[in-house]
């Protein structure tokens, strides 16, 4: 089924003189099985409307469904439905053992110790993370990279249908990064439906079916990468940035260079080397 | 022959509760005026060393000088933290006061300066970081890239001679990020300031005159981003990339597509592919 958010409407109050609209009139889809990404630059109202798909905050006005049923009207239904990854949420790890803070979610679940067991043991395996060797660790031994997997593994074990990850890669490393993006898409590719939050457009490219961008509280564009990565003064104009492949074949294409726009880095090669084969020497 | 501001001997540091080497067998000379990026994944040492260059960590054997000052010499640290100011990674630990002018004054006090000197001071290190506007704003109003901007006034304002950025932009948006980078390339330009750039980010270390690899708290890879990111084999092996045209400049060489050394940007590459294009046309 999908999450579908209904003419969606946010209004933060800060001061009672102040009202702030964070999320206007928001239609939005998110179909079965598939990886949204969602960008925007600050403030545009990205986070505010990851916190509406499990619940955390409640429309001011509009309706957030789920297989067409309303959340908000059975809230403990569907906490446990839609995984939300917060920002830097190695933050919120808290316990003495990795295991222990991993199992903090199935057991407020209600789940036998058995079960627990067997959901912490199977969380940390989808993230890369050994059972034997840290599992008995403090979080704050490990390295940030794992630590923001123990964090991603205390909401897989939860089991949800639905997971939302706020800037998961933020301030990690290569190589935390690499392992990280991997883990999401293979969630994915075992059928788990993500949203995911991101700056990083060479993320997105890498991993996003869909792209929706947001603006001031509103979707401003919806498409695939090809359809939102070849549309680069838009992108720039709006702050974003652009994945390097896009800049490069749309400055190229200006130039007058036969090749199709790509975002991928793997497919602008392809259409160089078909352009400047056989090392320039000869005509294409 | 330029003057060094940064000197390294030997040195090796311990942290109190371990055993392990956080850093061994460093030795290295920073210029004044350089642009140096610091790269290497987490736990590589990186941070220590950086905390070693302003006596927030004193070697467990060796020397840093820092402008002849020895960090070992308790009388010296005041005059090495004026000397060499520090930016660290989260914009919100680093505010301390209620209104911007408050929080550069802040360092200030520190030091002693007496109050008829501040607001010129003040200003003027609002205005390098071009956050002057901002004077009576309150921080927690200011963007990340903003706060962070404020951070670096706040160590302007004490007149350094370096500024050590420990990823100072990790936890920022593009655009901040991009702000950031900028002012400090243009005190580096323009002012003369020695700037230590601590970064996981690829792209931000083309900008830098000279790139430091650490890996297993060791110095492995010191030279231009040119030289250090020729090798994308070798430096993968340190748990790092080159950046993304880096990457596709290897793959077309791959291809058998006949290209120059160091193509790092997107501006390289277009200019490389034009080149290889129109003289493909002519034939």
């Amino acid at each position: 089924m999908a999450i579908e958010l209904k003419n969606v409407t946010h209004v933060y109050q800060a001061r009672v003189e102040m009202n702030i609209v964070a999320l206007n009139n928001i239609d939005l889809t998110i179909e079965d099985g598939e990886l949204l990404a969602l960008i925007g630059h600050t403030g545009s109202g990205k986070s505010t409307l990851a916190q509406h798909l499990n619940g955390l905050l409640k429309p001011t006005s509009g309706k957030v469904l789920i297989d067409g049923e309303d959340i908000n009207e059975n809230r403990s239904k569907y906490r446990f439905e839609v995984g939300l990854v917060f920002q830097y949420p190695e933050y919120q790890l808290f316990e003495e053992t990795v295991k222990k803070d991993i199992a903090f979610g199935p057991k407020n679940m209600g789940l036998t110790e058995d079960e627990i067991n067997q959901r912490v043991k199977s969380a940390m395996e989808l993230v890369g993370l050994n059972y034997e060797e840290i599992g008995e660790k403090s979080p704050f031994e490990l390295s940030g990279g794992q630590m923001r997997r123990v964090a991603l593994a205390g909401v897989l074990a939860m089991q949800p249908r639905y997971l939302v990850l706020d800037e998961p890669t933020a301030g990690l490393d290569p190589k935390g990064r690499y392992y990280l993006l991997n883990d999401i898409k293979r969630l994915h590719e075992q059928g788990t439906t993500i949203v995911i939050i991101s700056h990083s457009m060479d993320d997105v490219a890498w991993l996003a079916e869909r792209i929706a961008v947001m603006e001031r509280g509103r979707i401003v564009k919806t498409g695939s990468p090809k359809d939102i990565f070849s549309q680069y003064s838009f992108l720039s104009d709006m702050g974003l940035d652009v994945p390097q492949a896009s800049e490069l074949s749309y400055k190229l294409i200006e130039k007058g260079v036969p090749i199709k726009n790509c975002f991928k880095l793997e497919e602008l090669a392809d259409e160089l080397q078909n352009l400047l084969k056989n090392g320039g020497k000869t005509g294409a | 022959m330029s003057e060094t501001i940064f000197s390294l001997r030997d040195v090796n540091y311990i942290y109190d509760h371990g055993d392990e080497y956080a850093l061994r067998e460093i030795n290295l000379d920073i210029n004044k005026g350089e642009f140096v990026a610091i790269l290497g994944h987490n736990g590589s040492g990186k941070s220590t060393l950086a905390k070693l260059l302003n006596g927030l960590f004193i070697p467990t054997d060796g020397t840093v000088l820092v402008n002849n000052m020895d960090t070992q010499e308790s009388k010296f640290i005041w005059d090495i933290r004026k000397c060499a100011g520090m930016v660290f990674q989260n914009p919100d630990n680093q505010i301390v006061a209620t209104i911007v002018r408050d929080d550069v004054a802040f360092g200030l006090e520190n030091i002693g300066i007496p109050t008829e000197e501040m607001p010129e001071r003040i200003d003027k290190a609002l205005k390098a970081v071009n956050m002057l506007e901002f004077i009576d704003s309150a921080p927690h109003m200011l963007s990340g890239g903003q706060k962070q901007r404020v951070a670096i006034a706040g160590i302007l304002a004490m007149l350094p001679e370096a500024l050590i950025l420990d990823e100072s932009t990790a936890m920022l948006d593009p655009s901040g990020r991009k702000e950031v980078l900028e002012t400090v390339k243009k005190l580096n330009r323009e002012n003369g300031i020695t700037v230590i750039w601590i970064t996981h980010f690829m792209q931000e270390a083309v900008e830098a005159d000279r790139v430091l690899v650490m890996n297993d708290g060791k110095i492995s890879l010191d030279g231009t981003p040119k030289q250090v990111f020729s090798d994308g084999r070798k430096i993968r092996s340190f748990g790092l990339d080159v950046p993304p045209m880096a990457r596709l400049s290897e793959e077309l060489i791959n291809r058998g597509i006949v290209l120059p050394n160091g193509i790092l940007t997107v501006d390289d590459m277009q200019r490389e592919v034009l080149k290889l294009w129109q003289s493909n046309l002519k034939m």
